[in-house]
């Protein structure tokens, strides 16, 4: 990206990752947010990929993400099985 | 190991090995009741990272189990650089993939199709359709997160790890690297065009319908 040339969306796509995660250098994403102030499908776009990442994490930890679920009961049990499998004779 | 009867998850269990000195000489000493208390001590928040990684429930329990194995197997090579728990937790992630790459699975999607055309002055081809707020999609939580659970058991192999290593356990790019034996710039490139692909799978389902 350049300070002189206005970017395309093409330009703007390879930066986006960096963008969404905070680690776009201020120039950079001053130009990004300016071709974004004049691209309503960019916007859009940013959007749709910001929330993809959100519902990517959200359906993977669950509901309460900060209270995952205990191990099951039996998980002691067969690890127990599985050892007593590896190290009997 | 001692064999007493398995009792529900302690509610103490930590993976806060504050005394992971004593604990580790134990260990290696071969106290029978030292791996158990390890496990006691580990296994909620390594199931947790299971079940983020596979999905299923029986799945996350096979991987842990999997992993216990794999530690106790490895424990005469653990040198103490990293804390316990950091071991373990990579044990557990890398059980997980390999599960996640041995178990059949649907069609993959071909990620090209799905990525964003430009056209010849560098804008997008079509114009992107904005996503409706979460609160207009008239589906409840739990199914959406299976929608896209499903979706992203759809993506290429290569791609999914990047995606469950760095937007859901977020591990840091370098770590990911290092466990999955790529480059960093690899990283990022999988981690983008696996967003973009899992985006363009969901987009039906959060745009207004073309009529």
């Amino acid at each position: 990206m350049t300070a002189h040339s206005p970017l395309t969306c093409r330009q703007l796509f390879d930066f986006l990752a960096d963008y969404v995660d905070g680690t776009l250098a201020p120039a950079q994403r001053a130009e990004f947010e300016r071709h974004m102030g004049a691209c309503p499908s960019c916007v859009a776009y940013v959007d749709g990929y910001r929330r993809t990442i959100e519902l990517g994490k959200a359906a993977c930890c669950g509901d309460h993400p900060d209270r995952p679920p205990a191990a099951p009961e039996g998980l002691l049990n067969a690890v127990r099985s599985a050892l007593r499998r590896e190290t009997e004779p | 190991m001692t064999t007493p009867a398995a009792g529900p998850p302690a509610a103490t269990s930590s993976m806060d090995l504050t005394d992971q000195g004593a604990l580790l000489a134990r260990l290696r000493a071969g106290d029978p009741g030292a791996f158990e208390e390890l496990v006691k001590l580990t296994q909620d928040r390594l199931y947790a990272v299971a079940l983020r990684m596979m999905g299923r429930p029986e799945d996350a329990m096979d991987a842990v189990q999997e992993a216990y194995l794999s530690a106790f197997k490895a424990l005469g090579k653990f040198e103490g650089g990293s804390s316990l728990s950091t071991w373990l937790h990579r044990i557990t992630v890398n059980a997980c993939l390999m599960k996640l790459r041995s178990r059949r699975r649907r069609p993959e999607v071909h990620v090209d199709d799905l990525l964003p055309a430009f056209g010849e002055d560098g804008h997008q081809a079509k114009p992107s359709p904005a996503w409706k707020p979460d609160g207009e999609l008239g589906i409840e939580t739990r199914e959406l997160h299976r929608l896209v659970r499903a979706r992203i058991d759809e993506l290429p192999e290569p791609l999914r790890e990047v995606l469950l290593l760095r937007d859901v356990e977020g591990m840091n790019t370098q770590m990911t690297a290092e466990l999955l034996g790529i480059t960093v710039s690899m990283v990022k490139t999988r981690l983008h065009r696996a967003r973009m692909a899992l985006k363009a799978l969901l987009e039906p389902h959060f745009t207004e319908k073309t009529p």
